[in-house]
């Protein structure tokens, strides 16, 4: 369980949160997406602790021990590591910070990186690998994802994914990732949460998002529902509409089409920036 | 944790030892063309006084030159490390080297030197490093640590005149050293605290969003001794 209470943030005088409440529980895959600069990475920051609230709490579960962040694994955007140092210098170093007997390398052997590398002189992807390597060998009971996973090739994702699904299918993992592009994640996520302006604007299970948002193709506006962004053609216009309830089906001309989970979020963000 | 701050370390001080090679090149220059006659012995005494203090500094400075170069804070604070256990991981291997050179350049120099060195060791030490976490640049920190040891030398003035009215007799070797740390302490204690409470309570934030709290004991304390130091040097002038 995260429980997120009362939480205030600022970057200097740049206002982030303000008594944000958000509550996670166990086992669950959560997906965090909104527009650029809403918030989503702060929030992850917030959760791995390596920012720190102005005001309120961040609280784990008892089972994460005294410092959370040792059954945390992050993987943040910036991919921070120590760049100077080699690869295996680099998995020493994160040995003994979370006294660890070892760490199974397998993945970035796997991955062809050297352990004579640096870190500075890996690609996006190598490093996305080392990274997971590390935040895979704390067997960690939340996994906290940026969305650097877009940065990297399609294979590298996959294996990247492979090892989520892995861990899932093992234990409870809380998983909580920020996104914007869901292809490929789809059918892991559980939850969707929409940030705007600080605030949750949607908090729906990702059947319930996928029953309640559709695209109207029709020439009008259809009356009575609220139109979160359309795109006009020629001789229509596609009206992305929530929350749609199945009762309407009659009663609204043209035609009703579901949508997946990427074109759902686009609908939204499409909104914002409308 | 520790290992790679000793490897650091190790690094710096490696760094400041390129001081000491300078000197068989002078004394061989010195021999083949200016020929001024340079005593080989004391030119080494003084490379080992000048590496010293340069690693005082040095040393001190650079204590989160890994962070900021890599990039690499917001790793560290991912890592399940109390804010304490950083500062000792980061600032012992340090200070053992310093203890170290400052061993090596004893058995060179003599203890005499070292006695007046060693104070001002501490001082570039503690003054760099504190200085660290609020600036950036190497070399305005060298000249924030320069103001200090100005600060540092000033306040022995009042002290001098102080000390006495409560037994302390600053003709003798122990009575000056008693100075020497009072002066010392009036300046280290607010920094260390700035530094401490700054560090204690960061985050992944940019550092320059962070040192509200910096300043806030920092200019103060400056401003209170600077104004002590010259409210007393124009009551008792030099020479009255």
């Amino acid at each position: 369980m995260i429980d997120i209470a009362g939480l205030s943030f600022s970057y200097g005088k740049t206002r982030v949160f303000k008594d944000f409440n958000l509550s996670i529980p166990d086992g669950q895959v959560c997906l965090i997406t909104g527009i650029n600069g809403v918030g989503k990475s702060t929030l992850l920051r917030l959760m791995a602790g390596v920012l720190r609230p102005d005001k309120g709490a961040i609280r784990f579960d008892a089972r994460l021990g005294p410092d959370p962040r040792r059954k945390i694994g992050f993987i943040s955007d910036s991919l921070s590591l120590y760049e100077s140092l080699t690869v295996s210098e680099a998995i020493a170093l994160h040995k003994s910070a979370y006294g660890l007997p070892a760490i199974d390398d397998a993945l970035i052997r796997h991955t062809k990186i050297g352990s004579g590398q640096k870190v500075r002189e890996l690609s996006i992807g190598q490093r996305t690998i080392l990274h997971l390597e590390l935040v895979l060998s704390l067997a960690p009971e939340v996994f906290l994802i940026d969305e650097i996973i877009h940065s990297i090739d399609a294979y590298l994702r996959r294996i990247f994914l492979e090892q989520i699904v892995q861990l899932l299918a093992k234990r409870r993992l809380t998983v909580v990732m920020v996104n914007v592009n869901f292809h490929d994640i789809e059918h892991l996520v559980e939850r969707v949460i929409l940030l705007k302006s600080g605030e949750i604007a949607v908090d729906e299970t990702i059947d319930a998002l996928k029953a309640k948002v559709k695209k109207v193709s029709s020439r009008s506006a259809p009356d009575s529902l609220y139109v979160l962004s359309r795109i006009d053609y020629e001789d229509h216009s596609d009206f992305f509409v929530y929350p749609f309830h199945e009762g309407l089906r009659g009663t609204l001309g043209g035609e009703i089409r579901d949508l997946n989970l990427t074109e759902i979020v686009s609908a939204f963000i499409g909104g914002e920036y409308a | 944790m520790l290992r790679k701050e000793i490897r650091d370390a190790l690094k710096r001080l490696v760094e400041s030892l390129v001081a000491l090679v300078v000197i068989p090149f002078a004394y061989i220059g010195d021999k083949l063309i200016s020929r001024a006659g340079l005593d080989y012995k004391s030119l080494l005494q003084s490379g080992f006084v000048v590496t010293l203090l340069i690693f005082s500094f040095y040393s001190g400075a650079t204590v989160f030159q890994s962070e900021r170069k890599d990039r690499a804070f917001e790793y560290l604070f991912s890592l399940p490390l109390t804010r304490r256990k950083i500062i000792l991981a980061k600032v012992l291997p340090r200070f053992g080297f310093l203890l170290l050179l400052g061993g090596a350049a004893t058995l060179v120099v003599g203890r005499g030197l070292l006695e007046e060195a060693g104070i001002t060791c501490l001082l570039l030490f503690c003054s760099s490093l504190f200085l660290s976490i609020g600036v950036f640049s190497i070399l305005i920190n060298l000249f924030g640590v320069g103001l200090m040891y100005i600060i540092y030398l000033e306040g022995h003035l009042p002290l001098s005149s102080a000390l006495p009215k409560f037994g302390v007799n600053l003709t003798s070797r122990h009575g000056f050293l008693i100075a020497d740390f009072i002066s010392l302490a009036v300046l280290l204690i607010p920094f260390g605290a700035a530094f401490w409470l700054t560090f204690k309570n960061m985050d992944a934030r940019p550092v320059k969003l962070q040192l509200r709290t910096y300043y806030a004991i920092i200019l103060p304390t400056l401003i209170i001794l600077v104004t002590l130091i010259v409210a007393y040097t124009r009551a008792h002038p030099l020479g009255s």
